[in-house]
């Protein structure tokens, strides 16, 4: 999917191209426009443009929403709705960042199934005693260091999937994601301060659930 | 991971952690806070040893959350031809798409056309259902013409009894009136055996009479009604349920085909 003709041109640095192919303001940012460029293709009915998107933001997007819907099902078909939503939705982007378009869709996405899981509520995080949930480790790796990553990250998994999913989105969006509070604020439709709050109160409450467990993150 | 904790004075405040503003803490170990509640979380960090230790701890949190592994992608999400031709239909499917949107404004016109149409049918057709007589005793809701014909006929009826009671020719009592009077009769000649026949108006003449010498007689008023065809009431009220009920039917086309 990547080697298509589309990403090949997208991905060339001719300014005078780029402007002849998209209406939005040219962006110095070889990503962005090679983005930008993809999306203007989508618009006009190629398929495959719109593929070449998936194919660069679908890991991160994947792993944006596993982190707020911890069953990882329901994590795939957000994204898969997600994508869904921004092909129907294309015309609609209004310049700017189509990693932070696509991450806010996602955002959405993701909170709507957290919603549908609220209302159908099925048996919680079998996930997270699945061994592929773990991160692989390399041929030199320590055992030790290695045996005790796989039991922070399954102790802190486990825990943010135990708090609300107010909490983990805002916790996930800041800590994982990188995003700035007006970020978060403007993805989830809250205040700046509310952010803060679920921030703070999601943190209180991590540690909360890992009082006995936390030598593991203390060093 | 290193550990950057502080390691404050026993003191008063170390005895009171239990009543300390945790979420002061939290806010200060995010460095979220600035002038007077600052201070007051500086004190706080400062002078417990338990606010200390909650505070490296969420740091320690953050660090490790921000750390985690990313989770392995099950599957592809890419898009595939026939969902790409589902989501952004052409053509005549595009239309209908419109309709299917759930934020499309279809439901509720059409439910309101509907209603509208059915109400208003009830009204025209069920007249004697409602005290007041009905939608056909209300000149509003009667055909255009059909008030000017009886406002006419009327007319025509008192010239008529007028001329019978033998008295002068009669004044029109409205410039209407007198622009639909039959024309004046000479004094003295017998019009009050002119049968009702042979003038153009009446029938119209003939069921104003019935309906002036004969108040109950509401069913020979209706019947008059009728025969001069639907209202005007009738007709819009059958438009909008008809488009209503088209509404509903594209509607459901649109969202079958979605």
């Amino acid at each position: 999917m990547l080697d298509s003709a589309s990403l090949r041109i997208a991905v060339r640095r001719d300014p005078q191209t780029v402007e002849d192919l998209r209406s939005t303001t040219v962006s110095d940012d070889p990503v962005q426009r090679r983005d930008l460029i993809l999306l203007e293709r989508a618009k006009g009915g190629d398929l495959d443009a719109f593929n070449d998107l998936v194919a660069c933001y679908q890991d991160h997007l994947y792993a944006l929403v596993v982190r707020m819907v911890p069953d990882r099902d329901q994590a795939s078909d957000a994204v898969q709705e997600a994508f869904f939503s921004a092909y129907r939705n294309m015309g609609g982007f209004r310049g700017g960042s189509v990693r932070s378009w696509l991450s806010r869709i996602v955002v959405n996405a993701a909170m709507d199934a957290q919603r549908a899981k609220k209302r159908r509520p099925v048996q919680p995080y079998p996930e997270l005693d699945d061994e592929s949930w773990q991160p692989p480790a390399g041929a030199d790796a320590d055992p030790i260091s290695t045996a005790l990553t796989v039991e922070r990250t399954g102790a802190l998994n486990a825990a943010l999937a135990a708090i609300t999913p107010d909490q983990r989105t805002a916790i996930v969006l800041f800590d994982v994601e990188g995003y700035d509070y007006a970020e978060i604020a403007g993805m989830t439709g809250v205040s700046l301060g509310t952010v803060k709050s679920r921030i703070h109160r999601g943190r209180l409450a991590l540690r909360s659930l890992l009082e006995d467990r936390m030598e593991l993150f203390r060093g | 991971m290193a550990d950057h904790r502080p390691t404050p004075p026993i003191g008063p405040l170390a005895a009171a952690h239990e009543r300390h503003d945790l979420l002061l803490v939290a806010a200060w170990a995010s460095d979220d806070l600035d002038g007077a509640a600052r201070t007051a979380a500086d004190e706080l960090v400062g002078g417990c040893s338990g606010c200390a230790d909650l505070a490296a701890d969420l740091r320690a949190l953050a660090r490790a959350t921000h750390d985690l592994p990313p989770a392995d992608r099950p599957r592809d999400f890419f898009l595939a031809p026939a969902d790409a031709e589902r989501l952004r239909p052409r053509g005549l499917r595009r239309l209908l798409a419109a309709f299917a949107a759930p934020r499309a404004p279809i439901r509720p016109l059409a439910t309101g056309l509907t209603t509208l149409g059915v109400a208003g049918l009830l009204l025209a057709a069920l007249p004697g259902i409602l005290p007041f007589g009905g939608a056909a005793s209300m000149p509003a809701l009667e055909p255009i013409g059909q008030s000017f014909e009886t406002d006419r006929s009327e007319a025509t009826n008192r010239d008529v009894e007028g001329f019978a009671d033998g008295s002068a020719a009669p004044a029109a009592a409205s410039p209407g009136d007198a622009l639909f009077a039959s024309p004046a009769p000479t004094v003295g000649s017998d019009t009050a055996n002119v049968p009702p026949a042979a003038t153009p108006d009446a029938p119209t003449a003939t069921a104003a009479t019935n309906a002036g010498s004969a108040p109950g007689d509401e069913s020979a008023r209706l019947r008059d009604a009728a025969d001069t065809g639907p209202s005007a009431l009738a007709i819009w009220s059958a438009i909008a349920l008809a488009a209503g009920v088209a509404l509903f039917a594209i509607r459901r086309l649109a969202v079958r085909g979605r």
